[in-house]
């Protein structure tokens, strides 16, 4: 995981809060003792919730959950015990994990729907930090309190079965168009990191939710990005990421048609919608003393996408006309990721069938485009908007484009027949017109001054594609961008 | 060593990077739009400077008709490559679609694309080709241009344009005020600036030489039979209330009130109360009333002129008959009229002379029946133009009331260029006034110029302006009691008829009882109203003469004879087919022959010549066959059988073969009553001039008729 980083540990910067792997936020000493007087009786509590069946007993226990865990107005915050019991009241009343000898346990389908209807509602309809008689103005806002919730609810250690809730919740917000949840889940995510696991679980419980399962995904999820730029962003990256892992042999298995749609259009439509997470200020909108996380651009990820794609169709053409039977067991389109591995390569092959053998999906061009004007949008943004933002994306990061070109190359020349070695005329245009996206990507990228980091090391790692049948345009670039040697 | 792509040809390893990369762009457009753009991006931000990039990008965009994208385009090039010819031939294009309401697809693609260039940039592409712009008439309209679409650029850009075109208009030398600057200026600057969110700033000065511009434009307008501008009163006046706006006038709001000319008048009659004296003509306060009263002046003037002219006939004011002491109770009801109306005159018009429609009808039927016709309509049009012309006198009186406000106004108008308006306006004025001494003096002036042995040579238009001089000058003379100087102006105009136009009918209005002590009279430029107003003046000079005859002195019986038979012929054309006699006219007819019955004899040698009427013949036959003392006539002039022996036809004797001539001669002459009189009375004041002129001039004697 190359670019995951230790969200959780920067979350919090309290010694005390890091000892105690449920707390995700940070007091003084001083009122951690105060809290300890006034220590509430969890005993109590519990026993109030089991005299209700579930669901009403998980709508009494968010609210409980909710006074335990959000600081009121000008009060203290929550002590580590009163965290614990939120914890304990969360997996027994609202999750159900647990039963109350500690025993797991496991909802319905129905009843998980019914927990997903809950919570929407819930965060949709409470109004939050309003409680205290003095106002808002000490303690959290409106926001900040249901984000404090929400990720008290699903903390980076949340289990398997309640990631698979909230991806039933999110999707149940999604449909329901309800923006509190989503944009909780968005600061969730972009706190996490959109490349941890909990994260790329979600995405891809959403992604066979939206456009494995259901067809005509693109009229629904069009205004996404306008009801939910925050969320819809970080999803972006998310996605990006997942069909553009580093660490599998192609680096970029395709992703289903539906997504290549939506995600073109969003992109095309929003030309800020890439930079949303970078120029949103997530500092106010967190629980006290919480460190906002680095955002994650999709830029990269979607590059890759757009530069690898015609390489693997083309090698994928090949295989389909040489063997069509192997096609799918040759690992470009199952592989994807760890999270990825069980089913899915059924629909990848049906969606690639569609698109024609051979043919890149006219849609990556697009979306290629789409991306460039968008870094472009950052550098004239048209009027009355925000000053451009920098560090958009990472030297490594789109280095990282480089190598997967490379395996191809040297794979393709392996299974070359001919003597000497050489490619084919499809594979030729495959590669001519990949050199040619990520040289219009670099280039814009470096001109729209949107990289950060060593940019020598990106030339350089360019520099090694030179010993791929030459595109001029890279050689433009290098010679545009290298600075003048010494020597 | 690298392998070739395939896809690049040999040809464009020739080519320079920036080349590649526009082949590129142009290779994948018909392919791929999307590819052909990210290709265009990246040409873009890798050589920002190159034209030719830019450029190729613009044309790709503009290729695919994309108005939105290439706006982008071309306002980067705009911005960056301002001195390109390449950019000029496309900002020329641009702004010749924009002047141009042509639907190719080009010209509307550069105008939809306009339309999406940001408004800086818009104004930025007009100013700019106006500043490069060679013609003075072209720069000014693609100014125009970018200011119709920004009025804010108005208040900026609007005095230097003023500027422009006046010396554009000074250093054409045109004729007259109606060219194209002038139009521009007046017809689409000033409503602009007038319009403009910003005040504009304009020094005074320049500000009343515009508006002075202004004026005589629409003055031209207005003079001009040909002038094609709709409305130049409400433009003029709008143009005005701008420029008043911007001089600061409180008065610009009365002009922006839709037109009435009472209600304006109040309100400048107010303003001119309120002056603070004494006046300065140079202060703020005068200049603008004087502006105000002038342009108010001109338009009752205007008004006033147009109704003269709105008939079949041009309408002349000229003084005119009254009825004596004894007449006036008869007609006339004494209610109309106030107490201490004496001073002002009567003013009357021949009104159906007003009316165009059905003029062919109402021209062959007489004034009276015209009347009965449609009296309401009549009456409307004829106070009409009365009303227009006691509006201007009024107004103009007022303009006299105060030196400082006349100077100003009589200086302004003389800029304006309305002196023929003002001239003919002032020889009215005089009349109506009595001012006539100095009248008389302005119509010889204009004479003297003029050679009599020229007319002949001369123009109808300048033979029309010589009888309507004439026309006043009798006139005038008339009401200065001169009469031989009336009556030889009155023939002249006889002599001169044949330059009018034909038609026209008798006027029942030439001879009014009033209370006034004056009548004047809107005559009809027409050949019948001409002749019959002359006729009725040299009556009228020759029944003073009459009436003036001391009784048993001075004039010898052969003139009262002569005058009286003169008056008999005139008043033939009054007295008309007898059905329909001229008011007075029966009176008179009746005076004369009275005073033939109080005589032994009269003898008028002309008689049979001129005397059609079966009245007159009727009474004449009358007064010759009475039985107790008749009448003895000599009629005939002598013939030229009779010429040895000297015999006449008279009554005169107790021959009875004499008797029987006259009776034959009368039936002669009663056979002649349907002869049309116009002719005859025109032929009697051609050939008989002496006889008349003679009766006037006391020192000539000599009273034979010609023979």
């Amino acid at each position: 995981m190359k670019y995951k980083i230790a969200y959780f540990m920067k979350w919090s910067f309290s010694q005390n809060a890091c000892q105690n792997k449920h707390r995700l936020w940070t007091f003084p000493q001083r009122q951690l003792a105060l809290s300890a007087i006034m220590q509430p009786s969890p005993m109590s509590d519990k026993q109030t919730l089991r005299k209700s069946e579930f669901p009403s007993c998980a709508r009494e226990a968010l609210q409980k959950v909710e006074q335990l865990c959000v600081p009121q107005a000008g009060g203290r915050p929550p002590s580590a015990k009163e965290m614990d019991l939120a914890m304990e009241i969360m997996a027994e009343f609202i999750f159900c994990e647990v039963d109350r000898r500690g025993n797991n346990k496991k909802l319905t389908c129905i009843q998980q729907l019914q927990l997903a209807q809950l919570l929407c509602d819930y965060f949709a309809g409470v109004h939050f930090g309003s409680g205290g008689p003095t106002g808002a103005a000490a303690g959290p806002s409106g926001d900040t309190a249901r984000n404090t919730l929400f990720l008290s609810l699903f903390p980076p250690t949340t289990s398997k079965g309640r990631a698979q809730a909230l991806v039933q919740l999110v999707s149940m917000a999604i449909s329901t168009k309800n923006k509190p949840v989503l944009d909780s889940t968005g600061i969730w995510m972009q706190q996490l990191g959109c490349t941890s696991k909990l994260v790329l679980q979600l995405a891809d419980g959403l992604v066979k939710d939206y456009f494995v399962l259901v067809p005509k995904a693109v009229t629904r999820l069009q205004d996404l990005p306008a009801l939910a730029p925050h969320f819809t962003a970080n999803l972006l990256s998310t996605v990006a990421e997942m069909y553009a892992c580093s660490e599998q042999k192609d680096g970029f298995s395709p992703p289903p048609a539906a997504l290549l749609e939506v995600i073109t259009q969003w992109v095309s439509d929003n030309p800020r919608l890439c930079l949303t997470a970078l120029v949103v200020n997530l500092q106010p909108l967190l629980p006290l003393g919480s460190i906002p996380m680095a955002a994650l651009t999709p830029f990269a990820g979607l590059f890759r996408w757009c530069v690898l794609s015609p390489l693997l169709t083309t090698s994928n053409s090949i295989k389909a006309s040489g063997d069509l039977s192997n096609g799918s067991s040759n690992g470009i389109s199952n592989g994807k990721m760890n999270i990825k591995k069980e089913k899915g390569g059924g629909d990848m092959n049906s969606h690639k069938r569609d698109l024609g053998v051979g043919k890149e999906p006219p849609l990556y061009s697009q979306l290629h485009l789409a991306l460039l004007e968008s870094l472009v949008e950052n550098v004239y943004p048209s009027v009355n908007r925000p000053n451009n933002v920098k560090d958009v994306v990472s030297v490594q990061h789109i280095a990282g484009i480089v190598e997967p070109v490379h395996n191809w190359y040297n794979k393709q020349l392996k299974l070359s027949e001919s003597s000497p070695p050489h490619l084919s005329v499809d594979e030729h245009e495959a590669l001519e017109l990949a050199l040619d996206r990520l040289g219009q990507a670099v280039q814009i990228a470096l001109a729209a001054n949107c990289v950060y980091g060593n940019k020598q090391y990106l030339l350089t790692q360019l520099d090694t594609l030179k010993h791929l049948p030459e595109s001029r345009l890279l050689r433009i670039v290098l010679q545009t961008h290298q600075a003048p040697s010494l020597f | 060593m690298p392998v070739t792509m395939a896809s690049v040809t040999s040809d464009s390893l020739l080519l320079s990077d920036e080349d590649y990369l526009v082949l590129r762009a142009k290779q994948a457009f018909t392919v791929d739009p999307h590819s052909a753009k990210a290709w265009m991006l990246t040409a873009k931000t890798l050589y920002p400077n190159n034209f030719a990039v830019q450029f190729e990008a613009y044309n790709i965009v503009k290729s695919a008709k994309n108005v939105k994208e290439a706006a982008k385009c071309f306002e980067t090039l705009l911005h960056q490559f301002q001195g390109d010819t390449e950019l000029w031939n496309e900002v020329e294009a641009l702004t010749k679609a924009l002047r141009s309401d042509c639907g190719d697809p080009e010209p509307t693609f550069l105008r939809a694309m306009f339309a999406s260039l940001s408004t800086d940039a818009q104004q930025q592409l007009l100013q700019v080709t106006a500043d490069r712009s060679k013609d003075t008439m072209e720069h000014c309209r693609l100014l125009m241009i970018l200011l119709s679409r920004f009025p804010h650029a108005v208040a900026k850009h609007g005095p230097r344009l003023v500027d422009t075109l006046l010396s554009a208009e000074k250093h054409s030398h045109f004729q007259g005020a109606n060219n194209c600057y002038r139009k521009l200026l007046v017809c689409e600057l000033v409503p602009l600036m007038g319009a403009s969110p910003i005040p504009v700033e304009l020094p005074p000065r320049q500000l009343y030489r515009l508006m002075h511009k202004m004026i005589e434009y629409y003055v031209s307008c207005l003079m001009s039979p040909d002038s094609n501008e709709p409305d130049p009163w409400d433009k003029l006046f709008l143009g005005f209330r701008s420029i008043g706006l911007m001089l600061n006038w409180d008065m610009s709001a009365v002009f922006s009130q839709p037109w009435g000319r009472e209600h304006y008048w109040q309100q400048l009659l107010d303003k001119n109360e309120h002056l603070h004296q004494p006046l300065d003509p140079e202060s703020h306060e005068v200049r603008q009333h004087i502006h105000c009263t002038a342009i108010f002046f001109l338009r009752c003037l205007q008004e006033y002129m147009s109704s003269l002219q709105a008939g079949d006939h041009q309408l002349i004011l000229l003084e005119s008959f009254v009825m004596t002491m004894s007449d006036r109770e008869v007609s006339e009801p004494p209610a109309k009229r106030r107490k201490g109306d004496e001073t002002i005159p009567l003013i009357t018009v021949d009104a159906h002379t007003l009316l165009n429609a059905g003029s062919a009808t109402n021209a062959s039927s007489g004034t009276a029946s015209n009347a009965q016709n449609n009296p309401g309509r009549e009456r409307a049009v004829s106070t009409n133009v009365v009303n227009n012309f006691t509006a201007a006198l009024r107004c103009w009186n007022m303009v006299n009331s105060q030196e400082a406000i006349y100077r100003g106004v009589s200086k302004l108008l003389q800029v304006l260029g309305v002196d023929q308006w003002l001239a003919a306006f002032h020889q009215d004025m005089q009349l109506y006034r009595g001012d006539v001494n100095e009248m008389v003096n302005n119509l010889l002036q204009f004479e003297k110029p003029e050679n009599q042995g020229q007319i002949q040579n001369s123009t109808t238009a300048q033979n029309n302006i010589n009888l309507v001089r004439n026309l006043r000058l009798a006139s005038a003379f008339f009401y200065l009691r001169q009469l031989p100087a009336a009556v030889d102006r009155a023939l002249q105009v006889v002599s001169m008829l044949s330059c009018l136009p034909p038609g026209g009918s008798l006027s029942s209005n030439l001879l009014k009882a009033t209370y006034s002590l004056r009548h004047i009279h809107l005559l009809p430029l027409s050949r019948t109203c001409v002749l019959q107003y002359c006729a009725h003046l040299i009556l009228s000079a020759l029944q003073q003469h009459f009436v003036s005859q001391p009784t048993g002195g001075g004039a010898t019986t052969t003139e009262i004879d002569m005058c009286v038979g003169n008056m008999l012929v005139l008043l033939q054309l009054e007295l008309g087919d007898s059905e329909q006699p001229m008011p007075g006219a029966l009176d008179l007819l009746g005076q004369l022959i009275s005073h033939i019955r109080s005589r032994p004899s009269f003898s008028y040698p002309i008689f049979t010549n001129y005397i059609v009427n079966a009245d007159i013949l009727e009474e004449i036959m009358h007064l010759a066959t009475k039985q107790d003392s008749p009448v003895a006539f000599e009629i005939a002039p002598p013939s030229s059988t009779q010429l040895t022996s000297q015999r006449r036809i008279s009554t005169r004797g107790v021959d009875k073969g004499a008797k029987e001539d006259f009776k034959s001669a009368m039936r002669r002459q009663m056979a002649r009553s349907s002869e049309p009189l116009e002719p005859l009375l025109i032929k009697f004041l051609t050939n008989e001039q002496d006889y008349v002129k003679r009766l006037l001039w006391p020192q000539s004697k000599a009273y034979a008729p010609r023979i």
